[in-house]
């Protein structure tokens, strides 16, 4: 079957009708040097961050290309990730960016550094052809074709840049600036309604982008805005205020009856009522995220009023309350077989964190 | 003037950011308060509802352009 060893036509070159090859590929019958192992077998790129397709360097877009994931798909799950791992994600993106090669610049072919580029013309179409002439024309003084049906390779040319995101995001910066000016002034707004704000001014960003311009990174900022608005509005408006008083543990000790309450930012706060004097007393406790732990005489009635953003209530003989919003009122009996000799009337603030109320071992 | 077709991404996310927004708007102004645990199920109920608006919309594009090889100026 070997008839045709000079004709390299594939088409020409397919099995003999008969000889039982129908099944396989049309295989040219003659020697042919051997492909080019590119040819065929494309190699994947090395991996580089992308210049084009970028909102921290790149990394999402470079790995998005290389194995055909939309990046904007990558951004969302590193922003998710990020939050459950209490930011811990962050750093090993921070390692993608410093260890995944940028890839070069693109540069014209063939123009040396500092020249400019010029694309080249199309040649002009001679009056004789322009003025109504069909189909192809060969100009038989230089050989031009004119008018030859040309085919191009399929490039989408790149959609000019759309800036509407970083509007979008600049518009979200000013409105919480000036909502937070206002709230400096002396004007009552929670930083959750500030988040809020921005996080509207993002959608609305968003909503513009869905129809014209594109901006779908804004997804990934939108939904650190949504968090902060989430844990803001956890913490309740009165503890915001002990943000300022500190971080760490702190033991509290009150000997005398103190309504000024004892405050913290963030830690855990040891309040020990076991040194008041007998009788009635008043005490009063913030804490903005933490653990605070009570100890109570086994004498002492505790009349406790708690408000707690979100977390657990512990109290002796009682089950475990956990949930935002809590709110407590309720008294914590003497244990002491005799009379009780002291109440105390506590209340405690919680933004997120933990109440205990313990005895003390008798 | 350049046409684009509805990005279902865009407009599912800022629909339902838009919503969160105003919730947490008046959830911080006003004294109302949400139950938070449903916040994050939602916005993954979006996504999922995004990607597969955008996965459908994907494959009816490639089936289309798959049924019309051949012509070379099928690209509109």
């Amino acid at each position: 079957m070997n008839e045709n060893p000079t004709l390299v036509d594939p088409l020409a070159t397919g099995p003999e009708p008969g000889d039982g090859a129908e099944t396989e590929n049309p295989q040219p019958t003659h020697p042919l040097p051997p492909p080019a192992p590119f040819a065929y077998a494309p190699q994947r790129p090395p991996l580089r961050r992308s210049r084009t397709d970028r909102v921290f360097g790149g990394v999402c877009g470079g790995i998005g290309r290389q194995y055909d994931v939309d990046p904007t798909l990558l951004r969302i799950l590193v922003v998710v990730i990020t939050v459950f791992t209490g930011g811990g994600f962050a750093f090993a993106y921070l390692l993608g960016w410093i260890f995944i090669p940028e890839e070069p610049a693109l540069v014209p072919i063939g123009t040396p550094t500092g020249a400019t580029y010029v694309a080249p013309q199309p040649a002009p179409v001679p009056p004789s052809y322009a003025a109504g002439g069909t189909g192809t024309y060969v100009d038989p003084a230089t050989g031009q074709v004119y008018g030859a049906p040309q085919y191009y390779a399929p490039v989408k040319p790149r959609e000019p840049r759309s800036y509407l995101g970083l509007i979008t995001l600049s518009a979200a910066v000013v409105v919480g600036g000036l909502l937070s000016i206002i709230a400096v002034a002396g004007v009552d707004i929670p930083a959750a309604t500030v988040a809020a704000a921005m996080l509207a001014v993002v959608a609305i960003g968003l909503l513009v982008g869905a129809f014209r311009g594109r901006a779908r990174w804004l997804i990934a900022p939108a939904v650190v805005l949504l968090l902060v608005a989430q844990a803001a509005t956890a913490i309740p408006r009165a503890v915001n205020g002990s943000w300022g008083s500190g971080v760490g543990d702190r033991t509290w000790v009150p000997t005398v009856s103190s309504p000024a309450p004892f405050e913290l930012g963030a830690g855990t706060a040891q309040l020990d009522l076991t040194s008041l004097p007998q009788g009635p007393a008043t005490v009063a406790a913030k804490l903005g995220v933490g653990t605070v732990i009570v100890m109570v005489r086994p004498d002492t009635t505790l009349v406790l009023h708690a408000r707690i953003g979100a977390g657990d209530v512990l109290l002796p003989g009682a089950p475990n309350t956990n949930g935002t919003n809590l709110v407590v009122a309720t008294t914590v009996p003497a244990t002491s077989t005799a009379p009780a000799v002291s109440t105390v009337d506590l209340t405690v603030e919680i933004g997120l964190g933990e109440l205990e109320v313990r005895h003390e071992a008798s | 003037m350049r046409r684009h077709n509805l990005d279902w991404v865009s407009l599912i996310a800022g629909l339902v950011f838009l919503g969160f927004a105003v919730v947490y708007t008046v959830v911080s102004l006003a004294d109302v308060s949400i139950d938070g645990r449903f916040v994050w199920p939602i916005v993954l109920v979006a996504v999922g509802a995004a990607g597969v608006a955008t996965a459908v919309k994907a494959t009816t594009r490639e089936e289309k352009a798959f049924a019309e090889i051949g012509s070379p100026d099928s690209e509109s």
